[in-house]
């Protein structure tokens, strides 16, 4: 039976020591890296390639497990790459999809295993969710608010002026403001300021290192 | 009769007074001129009418009234004439009474300093400044250049012009410009007056102050709660695991039961304490520890000498150079060593030095993919970095002193 390659990249040890645990309980996999950073992911690729590797994506060196999915991608096209994650952040499945990457598994949510995962990844299927978990923001829940709004939800966990938001978004403070506007009343939120605590402690939204 | 002479007399005076106002407005001498020789004109018919009027107490022949009236009627054009000129036109007294009431100070003057002209704003300034009504505008002037105050104003710094700020809460910007009078060089100052714009650049500043520490505050809340996420998740493998111990013990007891085998709940105890152990592992890697551990794995020695920086921006900025170079080492070189040196160089900046004991680049090295990653984040840094290809490939960064202040004063 073959058996394919597996590199987990996961900051957390726990997780990661139950990925390897995962991987080595099988017959199917072998593990051939465990690194705790997106950041040199590549390097390990480089050296000695993996068949599937499983992806975090946030780390807690502010590595991006989307960004170096990205990159190993463009150097090395035939690996598999799983994203990872337990944040509801909207984007990062079409991020995920931009990258190419093959399949995307929320560790909290989904009830698939993510062996099942794995072996579909290994056949050529991509397994993605068919939405993100839905969390609750305020008055509404994730699902109320426009990608637009998401867009400057994301941009004002930055503490970014509506210029600033305007100028990253390509819309004007005017447009801004109206997307604020209509976030807290939605929210019933009392400013600003609380609705990007609230929903960055919901994870619902993840502000892009710079 | 006597009226008669008497709306000549009348005429006579406003035609004068217009004309001689006309000509002081205009400052043309043929107005003068023209005054003159219409009063003189008038007088002497005047006279010669009178004369004739005493002496023959006869009517005016009709001559004489056709020429009285004709003057009458030129008389009354002019007066009409220059009555409606100067509704149309703005007076020399107009302009002055308009610029005395100008917020902002005017002074113009001659190049030897003497003053043509000094508006009540400037004379406040110029009490203050020199401590006494403006006399001279070369004083004025000097006393304003190199900031000197008779009274308690002060000045700003200030980009562009001298910047004064009066005693009663007036701001001023000071400037100079050439200029000519009756064709002969001159200076005019102009203080503009500038008190609401500056009051509210000030309030512009303690806001955008406020805001920066608010954006930092977020910035700093957005740490915590990705620290926070990462407990979470953290917490919640924990209760996973305390679930699996709790499968683990209940799986002893049914192996005591007979209701297991050895290798199921061998399989069982394994997975808990692997776990276990788990939680002692550090999860909070260092940058360079992460890098010099992959190095370690894909066969990479790294061989450091002098002290890496340790504040956050370098070592985030070294730590990319490190992982590059590893790459290029084995990727490009084909070599196995890193070779990593740091000191601070002749012009007493820290620079980091990389090279390998791999093969010598071909060529002139392109900057794509990972290299040009690196140039952008020391860019960002404000680092300098320099590749070079020839005899072997060295990549030299060098780090700038200050830290780039992320919330600019405005």
């Amino acid at each position: 039976m073959k058996t394919y390659k597996v590199m987990i990249v996961e900051d957390q040890a726990i997780a990661r020591r139950l990925f390897e645990m995962i991987v080595d309980n099988s017959d199917d996999f072998e593990l051939l890296y465990s690194v705790e950073s997106a950041s040199v992911a590549h390097m390990y690729c480089d050296r000695n390639c993996p068949d599937i590797i499983l992806m975090d994506v946030i780390m807690q060196d502010r590595s991006n497990g989307l960004e170096a999915a990205a990159r190993i991608k463009k150097s090395h096209p035939q690996v598999k790459i799983v994203i990872t994650t337990s944040m509801p952040e909207v984007s990062f499945i079409d991020k995920a999809k931009s990258a190419g990457v093959d399949s995307f598994w929320y560790k909290e949510a989904d009830s698939e295993e993510i062996l099942t995962v794995m072996r579909h990844t290994m056949e050529g299927k991509r397994v993605y969710p068919d939405s993100t978990p839905v969390v609750t923001l305020g008055n509404i829940t994730s699902t109320d608010l426009t990608a637009a709004e998401l867009d400057v939800l994301r941009e004002l966990t930055k503490g970014a002026s509506n210029v600033e938001i305007g100028d990253k978004l390509f819309i004007s403070p005017t447009t801004v403001r109206t997307h604020i506007s209509n976030m807290l009343a939605k929210t019933g939120f009392a400013n600003r300021t609380e609705l990007a605590i609230k929903a960055r402690l919901e994870g619902l939204v993840i502000p892009e290192s710079e | 009769m006597n009226i008669f002479f008497g709306t000549w007399i009348l005429v006579l005076t406003l035609a004068a007074f217009y004309i001689m106002s006309d000509a002081i407005q205009r400052r043309r001498t043929f107005y003068l001129f023209l005054m003159f020789v219409n009063v003189a004109v008038l007088y002497l018919m005047l006279q010669m009418t009178v004369e004739r009027v005493m002496e023959s107490e006869m009517p005016l022949s009709g001559t004489w009234i056709f020429l009285f009236a004709a003057l009458t009627v030129i008389e009354t054009g002019l007066i009409v004439y220059l009555h409606l000129w100067r509704q149309r036109h703005i007076s020399l007294a107009s302009i002055k009474d308009g610029l005395d009431g100008l917020t902002d100070g005017l002074c113009y003057y001659y190049e030897d300093g003497r003053l043509v002209f000094v508006n009540p704003a400037m004379n406040d300034i110029a009490r203050e400044v020199t401590g006494r009504f403006a006399t001279d505008g070369r004083l004025l002037w000097d006393c304003l250049v190199n900031s000197r105050a008779f009274g308690s104003a002060r000045y700003y710094d200030s980009g562009s012009g001298q910047v004064l700020g009066m005693p009663g809460g007036n701001i001023y910007r000071i400037v100079r410009n050439r200029c000519s009078f009756l064709k002969s060089p001159a200076y005019e100052i102009i203080a503009y007056d500038i008190t609401e714009e500056y009051n509210l650049g000030l309030k512009l500043r303690e806001r955008n102050e406020r805001l920066a520490g608010q954006k930092k505050r977020l910035l700093e809340i957005n740490d915590t709660i990705s620290d926070l996420t990462i407990e979470k998740e953290i917490l919640q493998t924990k209760v996973n695991i305390h679930d699996d111990l709790g499968k683990a013990l209940v799986g002893v007891r049914s192996y005591m039961s007979d209701n297991i085998g050895k290798k199921e709940l061998l399989g069982l105890m394994n997975t808990a304490i692997s776990m276990i152990d788990a939680q002692k592992i550090s999860d909070r890697p260092d940058d360079y520890a992460t890098v010099l551990k992959a190095a370690s794995d894909i066969g990479v020695n790294v061989e450091i000498t002098g002290d890496l920086p340790e504040d956050d921006d370098d070592k985030q900025l070294i730590a990319a150079a490190m992982r590059e170079c590893i790459t290029n080492t084995f990727r490009h070189a084909k070599g196995d060593t890193l070779y990593i040196r740091s000191y601070v160089n002749d012009n007493s900046e820290k620079a980091v030095r990389f090279t390998n004991n791999g093969e010598a680049p071909r060529g002139t090295i392109t900057e794509t993919g990972g290299l040009s990653y690196l140039r952008h984040l020391a860019e960002r840094r404000g680092a300098g970095m320099h590749i070079t290809s020839s005899p072997q490939f060295v990549l030299l960064l060098t780090l700038p002193d200050v830290k780039r202040n992320e919330y600019e004063n405005i």
